[in-house]
């Protein structure tokens, strides 16, 4: 009897448990996910870029690195109600460069190659529907122009357009959720009771 | 309470029973499903086979365990792929768990496939900072990797000879739930690099790739189960994805019931609208 | 100490930036340095969220003050601290870290997830009416994409794949195009009042 198999079955029948209702059980169980899931990311935190991206390359001489250190340290004062202001120093730091890498990102690529590409020859239904969509979709999120009659019923041909795409946004979530679901039933029924041959 | 009334009322607890029931019957009396493979997964599938022996396949292990059913499929059939071609498979990962998880998935795969890690392929391990890390490596790899997952340095590697920015790299895999993810390869290295990415993603995520795909940032798409079950297809072995088929089916037709009757129900009980 | 803040957001954002459409080299160096203390930052974060937890959790137990009443802070409290431990001294291929993560961890993330399967079927049934012409476009693209995803809706009516290819690729990809230009450009709008210091809500103020 693969024993670890067992384990992972009677956890999963655990959390499934809140399907009747919410119960010690699964708060256990959940509890052991958080844990788990949070002491992962942090062992991985730590020895996948802690040990090699900081502390090697501060001890072999890159001493310009003790500055993200500091940094580093400074996120802990977050805990103290007297000193939390300085942590909003690193975080300043990080969200700044992601905030620059977001503007690289979304001007070379959402607006240049996406509007490039949004000028789609009008030489068949499929083009003339999707140009169409693309205005109308952008129409429907302009709020700073007074609606005018027109402009209501390029919007709601916009909202027309989204719903179609919510919808087969909505028809894939279901072959996605359906697919973990099933994913665990051929765990449960194959490598835990072996009844799947 | 009337028959329509009744329709609109069944407990929730006999609508998970009957989902467990109607999901196990294909699973334990399997069926055989006809597959189509679509143009998306065709173009995903090209893309790696038109790679000569010996190109960098970098794939980025972009998912958690939650999405196991989708992801750990389409990571098999990609890597069996990879290493079919002789190809040089290079691991990277945006998140934690999804990357421990595909080491062994490479591992089994490898061992079936005669594949030597450090040669023919290497998992230089998970990174934090998303868009950070990729902005990074679009740069240079080397500064932001400077040892594998087993603390191998990378300069002693063989596989990683010649690897020195994403340039370097012929094709980008993600493997990929949400963000970071497969949008972040795009904006950060396929703009900046013009490295060809495909993606691999859960069916989700399928309707949000399609701008992407008609602008051409991704060279191909494949999308969940049914996706990584085309791709089983068009690698010529039946695996879990292709198992899982006729449950999606039965789950399918189970929502499309439930979706009808509960609008059964709704549309002859409700009130009509004054004027 | 905000004056300080904003100087440090635009001292680490400017180069960033300049760097993505110059090519500087001195520019370019320094924000590629930039972002490399990025990713040791992310690394920092993730010993928060265990003090965090801890803290909390620690909390609830010397409140309840009996043991039988914070079982759940309890477990949280001896796995975080196990799989650090082990982790951290004795590494990943440990065969108590190996055994968590994969008859723990794996399996409950997965669990979890495939928990909306049920819910998914609860809200098809109780939630997806067919209020209005909205709901109904909805409905019906939604049902269309269900049939095609699996290959007995081909066996039922042959036209679905096409049909579910042409809503995918025209209507999808029309609204979605329009959806990522307009969230572009509102990524961008926001990023330059980060930058400048107009946006300071991820600092709690």
């Amino acid at each position: 009897m693969d024993w670890g198999i067992t384990v992972a079955a009677l956890l999963n029948i655990g959390l499934w448990s809140f399907l009747l209702g919410d119960n010690l059980l699964f708060r256990v169980v959940q509890s052991l996910y958080v844990g788990a899931a949070v002491a992962h990311t942090f062992v991985l935190a730590y020895r996948n870029t802690l040990i090699p991206n900081l502390w090697e390359p501060l001890l072999g001489g890159k001493h310009i690195l003790i500055i993200p250190f500091v940094l580093g340290l400074m996120l802990f004062t977050r805990v103290s109600r007297k000193h939390a202001q300085i942590s909003k120093i690193p975080i300043s730091f990080i969200v700044a460069v992601g905030a620059a890498l977001a503007i690289r990102g979304s001007l070379l690529s959402d607006l240049t190659q996406q509007v490039a590409s949004a000028m789609v020859p009008l030489n068949s239904v499929n083009n003339i529907v999707m140009f169409i969509g693309i205005i109308c979709t952008l129409a429907y999120f302009t709020f700073t122009i007074k609606p005018t009659p027109a402009m209501k019923s390029v919007s709601t041909l916009g909202r027309y357009f989204m719903m179609a795409a919510f919808g087969a946004a909505f028809g894939n979530t279901v072959m996605a959720r359906m697919s973990l679901l099933i994913g665990r039933l051929q765990f449960l029924l194959g490598d835990w009771l072996h009844l799947i041959k | 309470m009337t028959f329509m009334e009744r329709l609109q009322s069944i407990k929730r607890t006999t609508i998970y029973g009957l989902l467990i029931v109607v999901l196990s019957i294909p699973l334990l009396f399997p069926i055989s499903i006809p597959l189509q493979v679509s143009s998306a997964t065709q173009a995903a599938y090209d893309a790696i086979e038109e790679l000569p022996p010996g190109s960098i396949f970098m794939l980025s292990t972009d998912w958690e365990a939650s999405t196991e059913a989708e992801s750990a499929p389409q990571t098999e059939a990609i890597v069996r792929h990879v290493f079919r071609n002789d190809l040089r498979l290079v691991i990277v990962g945006l998140w934690p768990q999804g990357n421990f998880a595909t080491e062994q998935i490479v591992e089994k795969v490898a061992s079936e496939m005669n594949k030597t890690y450090g040669i023919d392929w290497v998992n230089l391990g998970y990174k934090p900072g998303g868009e950070v890390v990729l902005a990074s490596l679009a740069a240079n790899i080397r500064e932001v990797y400077t040892r594998d997952s087993k603390g191998t340095p990378i300069d002693d590697l063989e596989i990683c000879e010649g690897l020195m920015s994403a340039k370097d790299v012929d094709l980008v895999c993600s493997v990929s739930w949400g963000d970071p993810g497969h949008i972040t390869w795009v904006k950060m290295v396929q703009t900046q690099t013009q490295v060809p990415v495909i993606a691999a993603v859960t069916a989700v995520s399928v309707p949000g790739c399609a701008p992407y795909v008609q602008s051409g940032q991704l060279s191909g798409v494949i999308g969940g189960l049914g996706g990584a079950a085309e791709y089983e297809k068009l690698l010529g072995y039946a695996g879990k994805a292709t198992a899982g088929m006729g449950a999606q089916t039965f789950g399918h037709i189970f929502i499309l019931a439930l979706i009808i009757l509960g609008n059964i129900g709704y549309l002859s009980t409700r009130k009509p609208q004054e004027v | 100490m905000n004056i300080l803040i904003l100087i440090v957001g635009l001292v680490a954002g400017v180069p960033v930036l300049l760097s993505s459409f110059a090519e500087i080299p001195v520019i370019t160096e320094v924000a590629q340095e930039f972002q490399r203390w990025g990713i040791i930052l992310a690394g920092f974060s993730s010993f928060l969220g265990v003090m965090n937890l801890t803290h909390v959790n620690v909390s609830a137990v010397r409140r309840k003050k009996k043991l039988a009443s914070t079982y759940d802070s309890f477990v949280l409290l001896v796995m975080l601290w196990l799989l650090i431990v082990v982790g951290v001294f004795f590494g990943q291929s440990h065969p108590i870290y190996d055994f968590v993560f994969q008859n723990a961890l794996k399996p409950l993330s997965a669990s979890g997830f495939a928990m909306l399967g049920f819910f998914i079927a609860t809200a098809a049934y109780r939630a997806f009416r067919v209020r209005n012409v909205d709901a109904a476009i909805l409905l019906v693209c939604g049902c269309i994409m269900m049939l095609a995803n699996i290959p007995i809706g081909e066996m039922i009516w042959g036209g679905f794949p096409i049909v579910s290819e042409w809503i995918m690729k025209t209507l999808n990809g029309a609204a979605m195009k329009g959806i990522v230009i307009g969230s572009g450009i509102g990524a961008i709008a926001t990023s330059v009042k980060v930058l400048i210091g107009l946006e300071r809500s991820h600092l709690g103020g």
